[in-house]
């Protein structure tokens, strides 16, 4: 039996609550684009093959009601995921920002129902090239998962007709019920840090009126209504992205370097994104004494990661910046570094994850308000995302040349906003991904102008 | 005597590294690429800690280099370099 994680648990609390509150719930987009366009016929069968191996992608969230843990119910029949063609009016090949209508229509889309947790998209430009969308639930796929599938799948229909053997963490995990000291004592330490967290009141952006007040139609009456909305959702995920060419990467990289020190892209980018967040927040007025901003990490087993493409497989490190940390960047990089290694010291990651299983006793319909509890009622400025290596690298794609790789996150509201960064073929992406009303169109452009403007400078 | 101090250093940084890096079964050896096993920058935070624990020492501001982490064996070299 595959038992979920308390992450696993923790993201379908997310997903639940997300689609309460109008939107398509905790799922996310790889786009990929391709200099041409693939063949639609090979390109359906070759989907409907290959997910044919993978029996998880039929299931839903369980609960085994003997020991109370969550599970991954799997049903009979081939998992079919969908494939959507649509023609682009103009071309898809250049600036990716210009495509923000297109991919926020496709990002937007519902699963048909609780057990489809993948689908694609192929956008087709009137310029001989192609978007190929992935959509993926976060109920089953993190980033990096999404990414080794989108790899593995890549090379089935390029030749390799083995499809991986997602081996048996994909079947199977052990319920977590055991070692209840252990989880207690990490307990211990979350509370220490959260406390620590809480003692300056953070800024976030004011929650939308939609997001707080269901209407009576999407109240969950039934499972099955809480998963199939009609029409379109009333929460839009909005999303910018912006690709850096070889040359502005490597000068980000360079000073990143030289600024934040070797590998630490990470501490260099999020100091950016937090001084270019404090002027959209100052423009805004917003009352609070700093921020406080959770980054994911990965923590999957070195070296093995088709044993891990399924689920989800990462913890979190949280960063505060007060407002006097703020203007002078290079000490607010000390900070953030600083802070990084004392929560890796104290191996925070490791114990939250061990916390999060605590929650898994906590039904979904509670967990929320048990989360938002155990902040004290803050929640965060905004989410940060770097993937410096992506699970994705191949250039080419059914014989289409990859010109492109980028993730688009959707955001939980609270906090509504968040700033992703990833690295495909020597080309820094960013992404802002917000909820439609927390911001102008105007002030996300900014935002992102400001954002570029501090990297590399 | 350095030589000798930064090889004994590459053992025991093997012995930090492999749980962080290393996938089950593989065999690290001085001149393991960090790159090529992956390195990030929470893992070099985890090495840095790691290397605390051990020698004493805290690199997260020393100024080390990239070349510095190309492998263990640079690596080593770096951190024998500092143990005074």
């Amino acid at each position: 039996m595959r038992y979920l994680s308390g992450l696993d648990w923790v993201i379908a609390s997310l997903d639940r609550a997300m689609k309460n509150r109008g939107s398509a719930g905790h799922s996310s987009q790889i786009v990929m684009v391709l200099d041409s366009i693939p063949d639609e016929a090979a390109l359906r069968a070759g989907l409907a093959e290959f997910a044919g191996n993978f029996p998880v992608l039929r299931g839903r969230v369980a609960r085994n009601w003997l020991n109370l843990a969550p599970y991954w119910e799997t049903t009979a029949g081939r998992a079919s995921p969908t494939l959507r063609v649509h023609g682009a009016d103009g071309p898809v090949g250049g600036d990716q920002s210009a495509l923000g209508d297109e991919l926020e229509e496709i990002a937007n889309a519902r699963f048909e129902n609780d057990w489809e947790h993948l689908a694609f998209d192929l956008v087709r430009g009137n310029d001989g090239k192609a978007l190929f969308i992935m959509r993926f639930d976060h109920r089953l796929f993190d980033a990096r998962g999404a990414g080794l599938y989108l790899e593995y799948l890549g090379r089935f229909l390029g030749g390799n007709r083995m499809p991986p053997d997602p081996g048996p963490r994909a079947t199977e995990a052990p319920s977590g019920l055991t070692g209840w000291v252990k989880k207690f004592a990490a307990g211990k330490t979350v509370n220490r840090r959260m406390i620590a967290l809480s003692g300056t009141p953070s800024r976030r952006l004011p929650e939308l009126r939609a997001l707080a007040e269901p209407t009576q139609a999407l109240r969950p009456q039934r499972r099955a209504q809480r998963n199939v909305a009609p029409g379109r959702p009333r929460v839009m995920a909005r999303f910018l992205p912006v690709t850096f060419d070889r040359a502005t990467t490597a000068r980000i990289l360079d000073d990143a370097h030289a600024r934040a020190g070797a590998l630490m892209e990470m501490p260099y980018l999020l100091a950016a994104v937090i001084q270019s967040v404090h002027g959209l927040f100052a423009g805004k007025n917003i009352p609070g004494g700093g921020y406080v901003v959770p980054v994911t990490v990965d923590t999957r087993s070195p070296g093995d990661p088709v044993a891990e493409v399924f689920f989800n497989y990462a913890s979190f490190l949280f960063f505060q910046a007060k407002d006097g940390d703020i203007p002078d960047r290079d000490a607010l990089i000390r900070t953030i570094k600083g802070q990084m290694y004392d929560q890796v010291k104290e191996e925070l990651p490791a114990k939250l994850a061990e916390v999060n299983y605590l929650m898994r006793i906590v039904p979904l319909s509670a967990l929320g308000w048990l989360m938002n509890r155990f902040m004290g009622g803050r929640t965060w400025s905004f989410t940060f995302g770097y993937r410096g290596k992506p699970s994705y690298t191949s250039l080419q794609f059914m014989g289409a040349p990859v010109s492109g790789v980028f993730h688009l996150p959707r955001v939980p509201a609270p906090p509504g906003l968040g700033v992703f960064f990833d690295v495909f073929d020597g080309r820094m992406n960013a992404v802002l991904s917000w909820h439609d009303g927390v911001m102008d169109n105007g002030e996300a452009r900014a935002l992102v102008r400001d954002i570029a403007a501090r990297l590399g400078s | 005597m350095a030589e000798r101090g930064a090889e004994d250093v590459a053992t025991e940084l093997i012995k930090g590294i492999s749980p962080i890096l290393a996938k089950a079964g593989t065999r690290l050896t001085p001149d393991s690429s960090l790159a090529d096993l992956g390195l990030d920058s929470f893992m070099l935070v985890e090495i840095f800690v790691m290397i605390e624990k051990k020698f004493g020492l805290k690199l997260l501001d020393s100024g080390i280099r990239k070349e510095d982490l190309e492998t263990i064996k640079s690596l080593a070299a770096y951190v024998s370099s500092k143990i005074k």
